[in-house]
């Protein structure tokens, strides 16, 4: 069995408080293990973005416990919780969340950068990773200048950079075609298989829970699909 | 599940490099090029306005206290009771004699400075401020001589006039004639940048001819100016002066200065006024930049909110808006500061003189970086409580 990147135990997420509360997640528990691709799959509304931002160390749970690479959400900070989604967590959003001004080399470089990498090793790298990507003839692109496939592949070798053991991605292929995204879910589950790397994606794409290693399915905040623990 | 404690399992990183942060505020100022020229602007204006107002302070000190700098007088004698360089009752002239008497003294000479009015050569009348010296003892003459001969001050009549104030006293050339209280005045020479603080122009005439344009005697003087020999202590001498002349007010050349400055910029509230509308400046164009630092932040709220979800930390976040505001400030003040010197410069030809020394163009880079700073603090505060979940629910 490979390691769990992500456990999760009756975990219960509730916002706000008084007669106004709302229960996000109700006694979820899940494990995800690096080298396997989950799909998080359910309605709008069923807590899938909450139980990945709690995957993310974005949210600490109300009730029950969380952990992300061994470490319980409970017990950190604020600031310890940024410090592990820098150091352990990729993100890819739906809506890309590319910065404008930067070209994609700019963007991985800088990522690499912001994790301590010196420029001159965050260039080499964010080159590699790019190219890993099929994107060595659009270093120098803008978001503007790119299609929305290349933009998300942009997101993905940022997601990568300093090669985080977890990458989550929520909902990577509702803004593109059914090539493009079909692409993009072949890609992450690559990154899964071939770096040992936990990847979830928050998904109402069918070609997504077809590929993945396993599905789950979330309605009012609880887990409806039996979990299957992935074989060693 | 695991203890809690850091596990083997969680990786460290090291610390985020300046040089990101610098990349992404220059790029989030220059991605957006009207907002980044507006951003300019904002600030040239500000550094501008304040430079402006301040140059007016500066010139308008250094412009009450012209004559007492250029005199090379170590000392000061008049009445008691003496506030400022252009007011003054008179006193007797015998009084040099006896100061000329004093261990110490080099030099004494008789001055004096009496506003009058001057009779415009096409009629009509201004209020002008003569100052009488004694055009052998090498004190308190016109400077900046760029017309005439300053021997031609002996002559009967002669007068200088600074060449600023030659439409407001109606003279067009070397030569021409005006009246002084009534008295026949005739140009012999054009000074250049001597200006009054008060409204009405310097005219400088020998001391004779001074007597006759004004209202004092000729045994009568507003001061006696004292060169001091030299190795002689001028506090020693000071104080030997006013123990023989009690009723003398006897100041050194800095304290004159000093107090003349004080009186016209702070007690008629002159200086203050300008202070004042420098300090305005100052207010807008802080308005301006945090206006504008913080619409540029809105503008990239998504991604300083995905810079958070990434997990950056709040000091990378925090340096990437003040490396913002401190581009802007530099850009802002490299621009401000030319264009102030460069009006400083034209001031130099109009009544009004503008002074940017030194001092004060480094004051003002401060200024404009605290400025800056201050003005980025509310987008600061408007990033630090971002949701990073917001980047989920786009």
């Amino acid at each position: 069995m490979s390691e769990p990147a992500i456990q999760i135990e009756a975990l219960s997420v509730t916002y706000g408080s008084g007669p106004t509360a709302v229960l996000a997640l109700d006694q979820v528990s899940l494990t995800v293990r690096r080298g396997e691709m989950l799909a998080l799959m359910g309605p709008s509304g069923s807590g899938k973005t909450t139980l990945l931002m709690v995957m993310g160390c974005l949210l600490r749970p109300s009730a029950g416990r969380a952990a992300l690479l061994g470490r319980e959400l409970g017990a950190m900070s604020q600031a310890q919780m940024a410090a592990a989604r820098l150091a352990g967590v990729g993100f890819v959003f739906q809506s890309y969340n590319l910065f404008p001004a930067l070209t994609a080399l700019e963007t991985v470089a800088m990522t690499l950068q912001l994790k301590g990498w010196t420029a001159a090793l965050a260039q080499a790298e964010a080159l590699r990773l790019l190219g890993l990507l099929g994107l060595s003839d659009r270093l120098h692109n803008r978001p503007g200048q790119l299609s929305g496939g290349q933009k998300q592949r942009v997101a993905i070798a940022r997601a990568l950079a300093g090669n985080p053991a977890v990458l989550l991605a929520d909902e990577p292929t509702a803004a593109l075609d059914s090539k493009t995204g079909r692409a993009i879910v072949d890609t992450l589950h690559g990154l899964a298989r071939q770096d040992g790397r936990a990847v979830v994606v928050v998904t109402h794409d069918p070609r997504v829970g077809e590929i993945a290693d396993r599905i789950v399915t979330i309605e009012d905040g609880r887990i409806t699909q039996p979990v299957e623990e992935l074989p060693a | 599940m695991p203890d809690g404690s850091a596990s083997s399992l969680a990786p460290t990183i090291a610390p985020p490099r300046p040089a990101a942060a610098i990349l992404l505020a220059w790029r989030n100022l220059a991605y957006d090029r009207a907002r980044f020229v507006v951003t300019m602007v904002g600030v040239t204006f500000a550094v501008v306005l304040v430079a402006a107002q301040a140059g007016l302070f500066f010139g308008f000190t250094q412009i009450t206290t012209a004559v007492i700098e250029h005199t090379g007088a170590d000392l000061w004698v008049a009445l008691h009771g003496l506030r400022n360089f252009e007011i003054t009752m008179p006193m007797k002239e015998r009084n040099r004699t006896i100061i000329l008497g004093v261990p110490g003294v080099a030099r004494a000479e008789a001055l004096c400075v009496f506003f009058t009015a001057w009779r415009k050569p096409q009629g009509g009348y201004e209020s002008v401020l003569v100052v009488g010296f004694d055009p052998n003892s090498g004190m308190a003459g016109p400077w900046n001589l760029v017309a005439g001969d300053p021997a031609d001050l002996r002559l009967p009549d002669a007068i200088a006039i600074d060449d600023i104030n030659k439409d407001k006293l109606g003279i067009e050339n070397l030569g021409d004639t005006a009246e002084i209280s009534q008295h026949r005045a005739r140009v012999v020479g054009f000074t250049h940048g001597i200006r009054s603080f008060t409204t009405s122009p310097y005219v400088f005439a020998s001391f004779r001819n001074a007597i006759n344009f004004g209202p004092i005697g000729d045994d009568q003087a507003n001061y006696v100016i004292v060169k001091l020999a030299k190795d002689a202590d001028p506090a020693s001498v000071a104080a030997e002066i006013r123990r023989r002349l009690p009723a003398m007010d006897v100041l050194r050349r800095a304290d004159f200065s000093e107090m003349t400055k004080t009186y016209w910029m702070f007690t008629t509230g002159a200086g203050t006024a300008i202070l004042v509308a420098a300090g305005l400046g100052l207010v807008v164009g802080m308005v301006i930049v945090a206006q504008v630092l913080y619409a540029t932040t809105i503008d990239h709220l998504v991604e300083f909110a995905t810079l958070r979800a990434m997990g950056a930390p709040q000091s990378f976040i925090t340096a990437i808006i003040l490396w913002q505001a401190a581009i802007t400030a530099t850009l802002g003040y490299a621009i401000g500061i030319v264009l102030a010197l460069v009006i400083a410069h034209a001031s130099q030809g109009s009544t009004a003189l503008i002074v940017v020394p030194p001092s004060l163009a480094a004051g003002l880079f401060v200024v404009t970086f605290a400025m800056c700073a201050a003005a980025s603090l509310i987008s600061i505060r408007k990033v630090m409580t971002l949701d990073p979940a917001m980047v989920f629910q786009r």
